[in-house]
């Protein structure tokens, strides 16, 4: 599914991602966990796309195909979906309208049909109640007066209309409370597949109580330290970042 | 009168700090251009601009004079003399050029349609309301070429009166100006909201004066492109006590167009309670293009909320990422985004076919200046 080879990155003149390579099968939850300042967030920036952050080596491949040659929006068509750890505001653009422009702009680049507003209606109804927002979040500004944990609700369902191949999932869980995390772990599990791959970044050992990983990799100074089985969650847990590293 | 044929004669300021932003030197071309003669002229096609389910009168203007109402008539009188009074040299300019007044009836919503053909057209508007009664029109501004269509707006509201005005400025090129001159009473209500796009300059001025608790809201949207040149000087004044006021305009500019708002709240002595409230705020498209915002404030009680922001900036690149990222292409992330910023100014529009009708003018203005 993703494959990262070798791959450096800067931020600005500062090198943040420093040959960091990682193979995520299909089907497989990998979870990266790291202090601050470890390049995390940079990781799922570079993979999306966002400019500023500079690719200086290295390749990624979504299903063989160069991340690094697409725009963000055909990464997105191409199947990867980046869930923010910090969503943005948009006044003005319903979530509705937000989420069906997404759906069909990358069903039309896939050469797929659009999806009629009925069935879109029928299916935003049904995740937003699996993720407990309301039709009226629906129909608000995207994110516009959305609590923390909302935004990050909300950034699991706009994955759950979607259906992305890989989702990177930067932090979703922070800012949770341990409600809306049962919530948000049940998505994922739920959407777990033989077909679809996620990469969780994460902090804390607490979501992969919820949600199992296949593999941890521990991501420090820009590159991958250890990787292991969902068992190095504890030891981390245990020891700390410092003491995984010696 | 014969009509003017210089732009010297026209009588505007020349070094006046409410007409620096104004640039209506096409006015020109359109005194140039000879009168015409329209008796074969075929009807003009008002089906592109009407308002859906407008059950109200509907009269139709080509070069200011007055050719139609239509399948619906109503109470609106035209009479063949105007009687604007003098104030500032484009009201006075309609006043006495204008081949009808027009009045509007309490109780109507009325659609003004108005054909720019070429030349010069003035037109001397009257919505003078009695108390506790309420006028609503709109006024939808089309046609193009060498012309120059210069509207003077009076509006009397008495006690607890409303008028409602909105504003379709979709004359393609030419000069289209307006001086709105209003007296509120007691509790009475203005409220405007205008369309500006097309045009090659603009100026819209407003003064209108609140008595006890009256209520004038004046809003808008500019959507400028190419070497268009808006300009917007409004002034509100409050003289009495508890008076309310706010004055919302977006501004999308782009390419070499210049578009200014300046706006002036006035509180007199003795107008307490006043509460008065200016939001500007201006996208620029490209770094070419001008956006000029100016509040201004007199206040002369002390209990009074005036408040006034003015922002100009680029789309916020932070939610262009979060479109994209989602399989948006940054054209469409763009349109979307330009089209949030000006839908706001609409938000206050109660009707919703009238609040559809002037999204649809903004989206194809938008459309044109990308």
């Amino acid at each position: 599914m993703l494959a990262i080879n070798n791959l450096h990155a800067s931020v600005g003149d500062k090198p943040i991602i420093k040959g960091l390579s990682l193979d995520l099968p299909d089907g497989e939850v990998h979870a990266i966990m790291g202090p601050n300042g470890s390049g995390k967030s940079t990781l799922s920036y570079v993979l999306a796309g966002r400019a500023g952050y500079e690719v200086t080596d290295g390749t990624a491949t979504l299903d063989g195909r160069d991340l690094f040659t697409m725009d963000p929006h055909e990464r997105a068509a191409a199947g990867l979906f980046l869930g923010l750890q910090y969503p943005v505001e948009i006044p003005g653009v319903s979530n509705l309208n937000f989420l069906r422009t997404a759906l069909n702009a990358q069903r039309t680049s896939r050469g797929e049909d659009t999806v009629s507003a009925g069935d879109f209606m029928r299916t935003a109804r049904e995740e937003a109640e699996a993720f407990d927002l309301s039709m009226d979040h629906m129909k608000r500004g995207v994110n516009v007066g959305f609590s923390g944990g909302e935004k990050k609700r909300n950034e699991m369902v706009q994955m759950a209309l979607l259906q992305p191949k890989l989702a990177l999932l930067d932090e979703t869980d922070s800012g949770l409370d341990i409600d809306a995390l049962r919530v948000v772990a049940n998505g994922i599990n739920r959407m777990r597949d033989p077909r679809r791959s996620f990469l969780l970044i994460t902090h804390y050992q607490r979501l992969l109580d919820y949600v199992k990983p296949d593999r941890i990799h521990v991501l420090q100074d820009g590159r991958i330290t250890r990787s292991g089985g969902p068992e190095l969650a504890a030891e981390l847990e245990r020891e700390g970042y410092v003491g995984i590293a010696a | 009168m014969s009509l003017p044929v210089r732009l010297e004669e026209l009588g505007f300021p020349k070094r006046h700090e409410d007409w620096r932003w104004s640039d209506l030197s096409a006015i020109q071309a359109a005194l140039d251009a000879s009168p015409r003669d329209a008796a074969n002229d075929p009807a003009p096609d008002a089906s592109p601009y009407l308002i859906p389910d407008h059950d109200g009168p509907l009269l139709i203007f080509v070069d200011g004079r007055f050719i139609d109402q239509g399948p619906t008539p109503g109470h609106v009188t035209t009479e063949a003399e105007a009687h604007a009074p003098e104030r500032g040299p484009l009201g006075a300019l309609a006043a006495r050029h204008s081949a009808v007044r027009v009045t509007a009836q309490p109780g109507e919503r009325v659609h003004l349609i108005h054909f720019a053909r070429g030349g010069q057209a003035h037109l001397d508007l009257h919505y003078d309301c009695p108390a506790g009664e309420a006028i609503r029109v709109v006024e939808t501004y089309v046609g193009g070429g060498d012309c120059w269509t210069n509207v003077a707006v009076t509006a009397n509201v008495g006690m607890r009166g409303k008028v409602r005005r909105a504003v379709r400025v979709l004359q393609q090129g030419g000069v289209w100006t307006e001086s709105v001159t209003g007296a509120l009473e007691t509790a009475a209500h203005y409220g405007s909201i205008s369309m500006i796009a097309n045009a090659a300059s603009v100026r819209s001025e407003y003064a209108l004066t609140l008595g006890d608790e009256a209520d004038a809201h004046v809003d808008g949207t500019m959507v400028a492109g190419g070497k268009q040149v808006f300009d917007i000087v409004g002034r509100i004044r409050h003289e009495g006590v508890g008076g309310t006021s706010g004055q919302t305009w977006r501004t999308v500019a782009g390419d070499r167009a210049q578009a200014s708002f300046a706006g002036r709240i006035e509180v007199a002595r003795g107008a307490q309670q006043t509460d008065a409230n200016e939001d500007v705020k201006a996208l620029l498209l490209d770094r070419t293009a001008t956006v000029n915002a100016k509040p201004e404030l007199e206040i002369f009680a002390d209990d009074v909320k005036c408040a006034h922001g003015a922002t100009v900036g680029e789309l916020d690149k932070n939610a262009l990422f979060y479109l994209a990222s989602r399989g948006i292409p940054s054209s469409e992330a763009r349109n979307l985004l330009t089209e949030a910023f000006v839908a706001d100014a609409f938000e206050a529009v109660e009707n919703a076919e009238l609040r559809d009708v002037l999204g649809a003018d903004a989206r194809a203005a938008l459309g044109r200046v990308k």
